[in-house]
């Protein structure tokens, strides 16, 4: 029986309901139609979808910045609502789209971390919180002058390294990712993807990830739940769902994937790292 | 006639070609006063006719977007051609006064952006504004211009075309709305189509929708299409030929297939491995070392060398467009490597 980390169950949220101020009755929008999904530990799922089809505000209930209407989750068999407990506060952690908005732009990237981990006690001292943060930056791959240099004067893969660093420092047993590369150039996307799957493997983390990119989540996803208008309508192994998908709209969505000719076999080799440089 | 030696055998056909009808020779396109100007595109050399879409494709900062623009003589305030020129039909795009670049834009280019909901009023209903361009371009009577708009939404897969005419644009969906962008640029019968990014902004399903409709207007209509994206996925789908843009240069062009398949520079190929794709896994993936050079700070020589894994000494040297197959031209030195990559690697 698979160990299930997170469970949600029937989980509903309403938008919009009450009345104006004429006491009209406001319409009421259902971003999430009561869904189940279940994430086992250590494995990477995906939820995605079109814009509107509900996968941010499941991502958003799990990390707790929006109330469910209705529906529980539970996270390692403890219910969890908005009102948490540090402990849980810090086992979940988020990685947001744009990098650009999710860094303090005043302060220093070294300056947030040492906060970040003093806050949260894991360094008692100024010193051990500078040695976390060096460990943390090469982690994702920066090097240690990054620390003393505020999130303006890096590019976008660098900021969301950084973004990544930052959800990490609290060690967190569960990374959510909300569209982490979607907002990043094409050359820059694989390095990401290839240090979330990396830093997953490494780490053991139990990945939530959010996405509209069907070849995007095979490359990083175990399972994947194909969501619509607020339900899931398919949900699987990414390798099932990807060569035999049931419904309308998942072979819809997979019609629409990066389809690439292939390219010539002996070109694959060339630019491989140990290749000649 | 004196050709440039950037020319490649697809634009001299092009250019021979009685159907030719956009040509951009060499064009820089600089930034800032006579000061303190620097080159955000250098020497871009691309041809189109009719019938054909031909892609551009290329990272944010790397100038697509920009030679678009001066094709429509659309570039922005502070922006200027430094060199080069840009002919669409008989008209040079560079040279011309401002009746005529009136007569070009809508009339003879229409253009469509990344984000339709600014392309469009949000005032007027749908209808009007299309039969306002229509009107714009030629001497329809009103009655005439509304038939003409009801039939370009026909035209744009609108069931209902004429109880549609009067919605507004809040109440379509992104792709709707893009399709109304679209029958706008049609509505003067111009012979090219300039597209910006046009789905980058739409859900992938809806994507699909819009990119077949691109397509079949080139059939159809028999223009000639541009279309700007920085996702190869969407070039490989619709697009006859592909330019690849790198730092503000062409460093590549060929039929889409051929390039996809067997690219003749390396930051072509590093692209190739670096996109997810259906087939792909993550093992697969080869990433890019490094960021793209920021404008003005682009290196001598080979803008793609710093990142490059293939890069030599003599890659520091300046490079420029080299014929390396028919209608195929890549700018880089060492392109024999990626011809025979079954050859010894350290040529």
């Amino acid at each position: 029986m698979a160990d299930n980390i997170l469970v949600a169950k029937d989980l509903q949220v309403v938008f919009g309901g009450g009345r104006d101020i004429f006491m009209r009755p406001k319409p009421t929008f259902e971003a999430l139609n009561g869904i189940d999904f279940k994430v086992a530990r250590g494995e990477a799922f995906a939820l995605v979808g079109e814009s509107g089809a509900g996968k941010s505000t499941a991502a958003r209930c799990v990390v707790g910045v929006q109330r469910p209407t209705a529906g529980t989750i539970t996270f390692d068999g403890a219910p969890l609502d908005p009102r948490r407990d540090r402990a849980q506060r810090r086992a979940i952690q988020m990685v947001f789209q744009d990098p650009q908005g999710s860094l303090n732009p005043r302060m220093t990237v070294g300056a947030m971390l040492s906060e970040l981990l003093r806050r949260n006690e894991i360094c008692a001292s100024k010193q051990q919180a500078r040695e976390r943060s060096i460990e943390l930056m090469s982690m994702v791959g920066m090097p240690e002058a990054a620390l003393d240099r505020r999130p303006r004067s890096f590019s976008g893969g660098q900021r969301q390294r950084i973004g990544i660093a930052r959800a990490l420092a609290v060690e967190p047993t569960f990374l959510v990712a909300d569209e982490p590369v979607s907002a990043l150039d094409v050359s820059i996307q694989a390095s990401i993807l290839i240090l979330l799957k990396r830093l997953q493997r490494e780490l053991g983390l139990t990945m939530l990830f959010i996405s509209h990119d069907l070849a995007v989540v095979k490359q990083l996803c175990d399972r994947v739940a194909v969501m619509c208008d607020g339900e899931i309508v398919e949900e699987g192994h990414v390798d099932t769902v990807l060569t035999d998908p049931h419904e309308e709209f998942t072979k819809r969505l997979l019609a629409a994937t990066t389809d690439l000719p292939q390219l010539d076999a002996k070109m694959r080799e060339l630019l491989q790292p140990e290749g000649s440089a | 006639m004196n050709v440039p030696d950037t020319l490649t055998q697809g634009n001299k056909d092009a250019l021979d070609d009685k159907g030719a009808l956009l040509s951009v020779r060499n064009l820089r396109i600089e930034v800032g006063t006579d000061g303190e100007s620097f080159e955000v595109v250098t020497g871009a050399t691309l041809a189109a006719r009719r019938g054909e879409v031909v892609g551009v494709v290329g990272e944010s900062g790397s100038g697509k977007s920009l030679t678009l623009r001066a094709i429509a003589g659309l570039l922005p305030q502070g922006v200027t051609v430094g060199a080069g020129e840009v002919h669409v039909g008989d008209i040079d795009v560079t040279k011309a006064d401002s009746a005529a670049l009136r007569r070009l834009r809508g009339g003879v280019v229409g253009m469509i952006f990344q984000e339709p909901m600014t392309a469009l009023n949000p005032t007027m209903r749908i209808g009007p504004q299309i039969a306002e361009a229509a009107r714009a371009h030629s001497r329809a009577s009103r009655s005439e211009a509304k038939a003409r708009a009801i039939e370009l939404l026909g035209q744009m897969g609108f069931t209902e075309a004429e109880r549609r005419y009067r919605l507004y644009p809040h109440e379509l969906s992104g792709g709707m709305r893009q399709r109304v962008v679209i029958a706008i640029a049609l509505a003067g019968n111009p012979s090219l189509l300039l597209c910006d990014e046009p789905t980058t902004a739409l859900d992938a399903t809806v994507t699909m929708k819009v990119l077949n409709l691109i397509v079949g207007l080139a059939a159809d209509l028999d223009i000639g299409i541009v279309l700007v994206t920085h996702d190869l996925g969407v070039a490989a789908r619709i697009c006859d030929r592909i330019v690849v843009m790198y730092a503000g240069r062409m460093v590549e062009e060929g039929p889409s297939e051929e390039l996809l398949r067997r690219p003749r520079h390396p930051y072509t190929l590093a692209l190739l491995q670096a996109v997810p794709t259906r087939d792909s896994t993550i093992d697969d993936l080869i990433a890019i070392r490094g960021t793209p050079p920021t404008a003005g700070e682009v290196p001598e020589g080979c803008p793609f060398a710093p990142r490059c894994p293939l890069a030599q000494p003599e890659c520091l040297q300046p490079v420029h467009l080299i014929e390396v197959g028919p209608g195929r031209t890549s700018a880089c030195r060492r392109h024999e490597l990626l011809e025979y990559p079954e050859g010894e690697v350290d040529g």
